[in-house]
């Protein structure tokens, strides 16, 4: 009810055009890839050693905690060893180096499953091939699968981040394996209908979308309003059945997976084989030549901009990631994984903060419905029960309400801050 | 080439608080030329003042925020540019009249941006509204700080305020047409502040700057809403149509508060619910304090008072909006209809007030109930309860000049029925029912414009003249001014019984043998109570009168012959309105006295005893 409330969203100029509809390149093969061995915290299992040969497709090491995840090899050629470079969160992480041979020659005998494969069948070969939340999370896909009260599955092809057109692309490029992996996942998650969210904007593609799911009578493709944060689960949720949970998706009976996860899985089934090959959309105000880009995992991000002719600027900020909720890294030697879809390069430019005019833009557009200016008050002024009340771990730092403050303030940033304080109380 | 590094996100929406306040700033100047073209009309002097008025405001509010910014080692451009001191003084310009003299307006202008914006932190810190302040400031101690040669006419405001608010519906037609009507109010030419008059402009600019991002549209939409809606209730629980609504909202201030103050992001709710309640309380404040505190300024108050409430109704509004939204549509709704309807509890004690005294007048001399008006001789011909009917003579009757008699012209007394309320001794309803004089001339006396003067006019009261038909208007004054004096031409002032021992004052009887005697009566001066008249040195004689009695026995008429007594005091008993108070009176009765005049009165009760006593012999 915005009239009450505020629209928990808003429109951004996407600048799409850059990247949406131009040649696709493929980054010239490098003499090295390194494969980051990081998922968070968990704890990772290196299979091979130095001087193993490998191939695309080989396992070589991985995640063995509450979640098991599989993490393959993207190139062929020599294992060099393990080495530690900047992560994508700026801490050096783990990577594991593969001398490339050149010849990209693939793994041969790999498993590939039939979409006549029950529910179980196709869950497991979700945990085997290691197929992972492609939308930029990265969450370990069988998992979620790892249910029964699913009445709704929906497909995230939305892409709300400004400049990225991956998952745009891919679908293009890739309708037939696109339509197979949705339908397995229609069968893994023992879901009564499918819905496809897609933006309303995207006039080419939906008749598109609705001619390939023409003989699926569950699956529908349902056009949702081209807003950021419509990619947001719990946004997308909401616009499409309208309701509300707490934590997780399933308490209202669905199971969200991005599109590209789908058309990886699509793959994996047909060809046997998990991810090693990603696109990423580089794009921004700062780079030469923005296109979409084809490159193994484990491509360092200088390469991509290489191939993007190299930065028309002389400060800028990389990210990874979207220029809302990416994080800039500070060197280039930084790798693309396994969840990588964007590498967006923006000039930089000094904004000057004026004083909060408390205008209430930050509360009428949070997604989630909270109060950011209080938060940031509240922490600075130490009123921690104030804090409590206004629920800032429930923050997933879009970065709406920095975007849309007229006095330019960094409120996301004061959200982070609260929150590790109230993190800090809550581990005492 | 260089990567920097900065937080999440790094993207920015176009819209900043540079571009709102330069919005803002537009649209303040577009009601401010309007209030420059309604000076205008009323002279170069006006207009010249406004723009000096104007110009002091934002050159006091620039130079404050200088030294400030010097004084806290701030960039001073920049510190100026951020802090946008101009808007506060264009506002607080935009609520005083166009009169209000410059050094006034200086003052408030610095002290409202020192102790209402600057020391509580500069921009984004303030609490109360700065141009409220100034303008609480101005209000407190610079009301009559205005220009004496620029004359204004009263606001429509004070005029209703003056009597009373709450006016019958009559009376408040009259007060609309003095203004204008209700399109007169909302197109704007009328007096009042340079920049509150025109509702129409404020709306026009209000859609702009709400499309535009600027402000929240839902401020001004239920501040209004609610004051049109209360009004309308109080209205019609007392017989006023939707007219009366209009003018509520249309004058006051009410639109430009609505538009330019209460949507002051600075000093309202952060939430949409908590702007929502906050502009709902702040029209239940203006109404109340318009009806029950009787102030004209209404909507200034209530602007501060509910600043004062937005910490707590963002600390009611507190938490994740997603899960309040039934919470808030709860309070929000409650809020409005309490705020609509507590003014039905309200109207409840208030009264109308019939009396309104338009402020358009003639343009004749200025008469008075206290001059003598004797030469038109007023008469009483009927009294029911507290209406009279009395007659006076006009122009063609006192014939000054003999210009009357002269043209050859049949002229009559002007006739007036007059209804007097005796708890306040002012007139209440006053129709010119015949009339004597000259068509042509003096008939521009039968017209609204010269009538309505005449209610609530009281003894201390004074009306103007329809320029060219004085003699006219004058007519009319003494019939009101007998009507006032409840019938009596003269201030009673005790009683004598006719019937006692008059010796004193010597009456000499003479009978005429056809029922008349002529009595000749020692007066004040002769009778000389403590040697006063004596001292004075003044010479006195003899009152004579000529008094006729009836068959009956009793007065039939009383006609003074001599004054011999002091003029200025005693002459007040030659009024033939006096000596008629003698009809019909025989020595059983008692006879009235006139205040300030004992002596002489008595000497006529004298005159009359002697009378009285001759032919009963």
């Amino acid at each position: 009810m915005s009239f009450l409330i505020g629209p928990m969203q808003k429109h951004l100029n996407g600048q799409k055009e850059l990247t949406a509809h131009n040649e696709i390149l493929h980054v010239a093969p490098q003499e090295r890839v390194y494969i980051p061995l990081a998922m968070g915290n968990a704890k990772i299992d290196v299979l091979v050693k130095e001087n193993d040969l490998v191939k695309v497709g080989t396992q070589i090491a991985a995640r063995n905690d509450h979640f098991y995840v599989p993490i393959f090899a993207s190139v062929s050629g020599r294992v060099v060893g393990i080495e530690k470079r900047m992560g994508q969160a700026l801490r050096p992480v783990d990577h594991l180096v593969i001398e490339s041979d050149g010849k990209m020659t693939k793994e041969e005998g790999l498993s590939t499953l039939s979409l006549d494969a029950d529910s179980e069948a196709i869950i497991a070969f979700m945990k085997e091939k290691g197929l992972v939340g492609c939308g930029g999370a990265g969450f370990p896909t069988y998992v979620k699968y790892q249910t029964d009260k699913c009445e709704t599955l929906i497909i995230n092809a939305v892409e709300c981040e400004p400049f990225i057109t991956a998952d745009a692309r891919e679908i293009e490029l890739h309708k037939e394996d696109f339509k197979r992996g949705v339908m397995a996942m229609l069968k893994a998650s023992k879901a009564k209908k499918c819905m496809v969210g897609i933006k309303e904007t995207k006039k080419e593609m939906i008749p598109q979308l609705v001619e390939l799911f023409k003989d699926q009578d569950l699956i529908s493709v349902c056009p949702v309003k081209d807003v950021y944060p419509m990619g947001w689960e719990r946004t997308l949720l909401y616009a499409l059945i309208g309701k509300r949970y707490d934590k997780l998706p399933i308490e209202v009976g669905c199971i969200v997976s991005n599109a590209t996860t789908a058309i990886m899985l699509g793959q994996a089934m047909e060809s046997g084989m998990p991810i090693t090959e990603k696109m990423v959309t580089v794009s921004g105000d700062a780079i030469k030549e923005p296109h979409n880009v084809l490159c193994p995992v484990g491509t360092p991000f200088s390469a991509l901009i290489a191939t993007c002719g190299g930065f028309s600027k002389d400060k800028v900020e990389l990210i990874a990631g979207g220029p809302m909720m990416g994080s800039a890294v500070t060197k280039d030697e930084v790798c693309v994984g396994l969840a990588t879809n964007a590498v967006t390069v923006l000039e930089y430019k000094e904004i000057k903060e004026l004083n909060c005019l408390r205008c209430g833009q930050c509360v009428d557009h949070c997604p989630s419905g909270l109060e950011p200016v209080n938060i940031n008050n509240a922490f600075k002024a130490n009123d921690i029960d104030r804090l409590e009340k206004l629920r800032p771990m429930d923050c997933i730092e879009c970065g709406m309400c920095t975007y849309i403050c007229p006095s330019k303030i960094e409120v996301t940033e004061g959200i982070r801050r609260a929150k590790r304080a109230m993190a800090l109380r809550m581990k005492k | 080439m260089e990567l920097k590094f900065k937080t999440a996100p790094h993207y920015r929406q176009k819209l900043s608080t540079k571009r709102i306040m330069w919005d803002l700033t537009l649209g303040l100047l577009v009601v401010y030329a309007f209030g420059l073209y309604n000076a205008y009309t009323m002279g170069q002097a006006y207009l010249t003042n406004a723009i000096v008025l104007m110009v002091t405001a934002v050159l006091v509010a620039l130079v404050t925020e200088s030294v400030w910014a010097l004084f806290m080692k701030k960039n001073v451009l920049e510190y100026l540019s951020t802090s946008f001191g101009w808007v506060t003084a264009i506002i607080l310009t935009l609520m005083v009249q166009v009169n209000t003299e410059p050094y006034a307006l200086a003052v408030a202008t610095f002290l409202c941006i020192f102790f209402g914006k600057l020391v509580f932190g500069g921009f984004g810190q303030n609490i109360f509204n700065p141009a409220a302040v100034g303008r609480a400031i101005i209000f407190a101690s610079f009301a009559g700080s205005v220009s004496a040669d620029l004359v204004t006419t009263a606001t429509p405001t004070t005029t209703i305020n003056s009597a009373g608010w709450l006016l019958g519906s009559d009376a408040f037609n009259t007060f609309l047409s003095d203004f204008g009507g209700i399109t007169g109010l909302f197109v704007g030419n009328y007096s009042g502040a340079i920049g509150e008059t025109s509702a129409l402009l404020i709306l026009l600019v209000g859609i702009y700057l709400v499309i535009r991002e600027v402000i929240d549209w839902r401020v001004p939409v239920t501040y209004i809403g609610v004051i049109f809606v209360s009004t309308l209730i109080i209205g019609m629980t007392n017989g006023l149509g939707v007219s009366y609504a209009l003018f509520s909202i249309f004058t006051g201030g009410v639109m430009f508060g609505g538009v330019f103050m209460l949507t002051d992001p600075v000093t309202n709710p952060n939430t949409r619910s908590g702007r929502i309640v906050f502009a709902a309380i702040a029209a239940f404040l203006t109404v109340l304090i318009r009806f029950c505190a009787n102030y004209p300024e209404g909507v200034l108050f209530s602007i501060l008072l509910v600043n004062i409430l937005t910490p707590v109704i963002d600390k009611v509004f507190d938490g994740k909006q997603v899960l309040r939204e039934k919470k808030n549509l709860a309070i929000v709704t409650s809020t409005l209809v309490v705020a609509c309807l507590a003014t039905t509890a309200l109207s409840a004690t208030l009264e109308t007030s019939d009396t309104y005294r338009s402020i358009n007048v003639p343009t004749g001399k200025t008469i008075n109930v206290a001059d003598d008006l004797s030469k038109y001789a007023p008469q009483l011909v009927s009294q029911d309860g507290n209406t009279y009917v009395i007659n006076a003579k006009g122009f063609g009757l006192v014939d000054p000049d003999g210009i009357a008699s002269a043209s050859g012209h049949t002229y009559s007394r002007n006739e007036f029925t007059i209804t007097v309320d005796p708890e306040t001794q002012t007139i209440t309803d006053f129709e010119f029912t015949t009339f004597g004089d000259t068509t042509g001339f003096g008939d521009v006396c039968l017209e609204d414009i010269f009538i309505n003067q005449f209610t609530g006019l009281g003894l201390e009261g004074s009306v103007n003249c329809v320029s060219g038909a004085t003699y006219t208007s004058e007519s009319a004054l003494a019939a009101a001014k007998l009507a006032l004096m409840g019938g009596v031409t003269y201030t009673k002032g005790g009683e004598a019984a006719i019937g006692d021992d008059w010796s004193t004052y010597r009456a000499e009887v003479t009978d005429n043998g056809d029922g008349s005697y002529h009595v000749t009566v020692r007066g004040f001066g002769l009778v000389d109570p403590d040697g006063i008249a004596s001292a004075s040195g003044h010479t006195y004689s003899r009152n004579e009168f000529d008094v006729t009695i009836g068959e009956d026995g009793t007065v039939s008429s009383v006609v003074f012959a001599k004054f011999g007594d002091t003029t200025g005091f005693g002459d007040k008993c030659m009024d033939q309105g006096y000596l008629d108070s003698f009809k019909g009176k025989g020595l059983a009765d008692n006879a009235d006295l006139i205040s300030g005049a004992t002596y002489t009165a008595e000497s006529v009760v004298a005159a009359v005893n002697a009378a009285l006593t001759a032919a009963s012999n």
